[in-house]
């Protein structure tokens, strides 16, 4: 199962997670179409990038910052959806953060393709991805 | 179920009215930067021209905000441009006037200027619609 599956069939068991969920899907359809241009992602902590793009204030509350799905953004026509979880402290990198197990695994993801880029095994340039159908890459998280 | 018919109800589960209210979050927040990029202007000059903070005109560049119809005219007056637009009930009605006048009906006045419009006279002094 991939971990953006893993993410929507995990959080939407709970129904009060819903509304929430679908304005992330809503998003991810119209980036299809749009691209991936950094303003419509969060991006408060390092190089993660994450969905839904910030909204209203009145929506966080004290020990809810919303669902969020991390993703790994290559470039604009390119974007890895990964996982996510519900954001209970401001920063992921908290250690009782139940959504840092995500966050930690696309920044891995993230340093991980940058690396074999440099190293040549893997490229990508638009929209096209050069990749080996046996490749692999080992993550944290 | 498998993973992709799953992760396709998914998509197909969402309700219209989330659809709209992103797919129109979205628009408004691209034609913001449209107007910003089209008269070379950066967002502290925008927050300057509407007097309110750097930070709070960032938000408003930087994700999808439930904007109120107050925020979004200071937008339009600090752009000079449009952001939204609404179909409304006088631009109907001045389609409806050009009709008529097509048809050589009675002329109000304040439509003189559609001349090309107006019905030349017949042999027998009637009128008869022509098309433009």
């Amino acid at each position: 199962m991939s971990e953006y599956t893993d993410f929507n069939k995990r959080l939407s068991s709970n129904e009060a997670n819903k509304n929430e969920l679908n304005i992330i899907n809503a998003v991810i359809k119209e980036i299809g179409e749009r691209g991936a241009l950094p303003r419509y992602f969060t991006r408060d902590e390092k190089n993660a990038y994450a969905l839904p793009p910030k909204q209203e204030k009145y929506f966080i509350q004290s020990d809810d910052y919303g669902i969020r799905l991390y993703c790994v953004v290559l470039n604009e026509q390119i974007v890895f959806l990964v996982n996510g979880d519900r954001k209970k402290t401001q920063k992921a990198t908290d250690p009782v953060s139940n959504g840092g197990k995500y966050f930690y695994m696309a920044n891995s993801l993230h340093e991980e393709l940058i690396k074999d880029k440099l190293n040549k095994i893997i490229n990508w340039r638009d929209n096209d991805l050069e990749i080996d159908d046996d490749y692999l890459v080992n993550i944290k998280g | 179920m498998s993973e992709f018919d799953f992760v396709k109800k998914m998509q197909d589960d969402i309700p219209e009215d989330v659809r709209i209210y992103v797919k129109k979050s979205m628009d408004i927040l691209d034609r913001l930067h449209e107007l910003m990029e089209q008269q070379g202007i950066m967002q502290k000059e925008l927050a300057e021209r509407m007097g309110k903070s750097e930070a709070e005109v960032s938000k408003w560049l930087n994700g999808v905000q439930n904007f109120t119809l107050k925020s979004l005219s200071k937008l339009e007056a600090a752009l000079g441009a449009s952001i939204i637009e609404v179909p409304c009930k006088r631009n109907r009605l001045q389609k409806l006037l050009t009709i008529k006048v097509y048809r050589g009906e009675a002329k109000p006045h304040y439509l003189s200027e559609f001349k090309k419009l107006e019905t030349p006279k017949n042999s027998n002094g009637s009128d008869h619609a022509t098309a433009a």
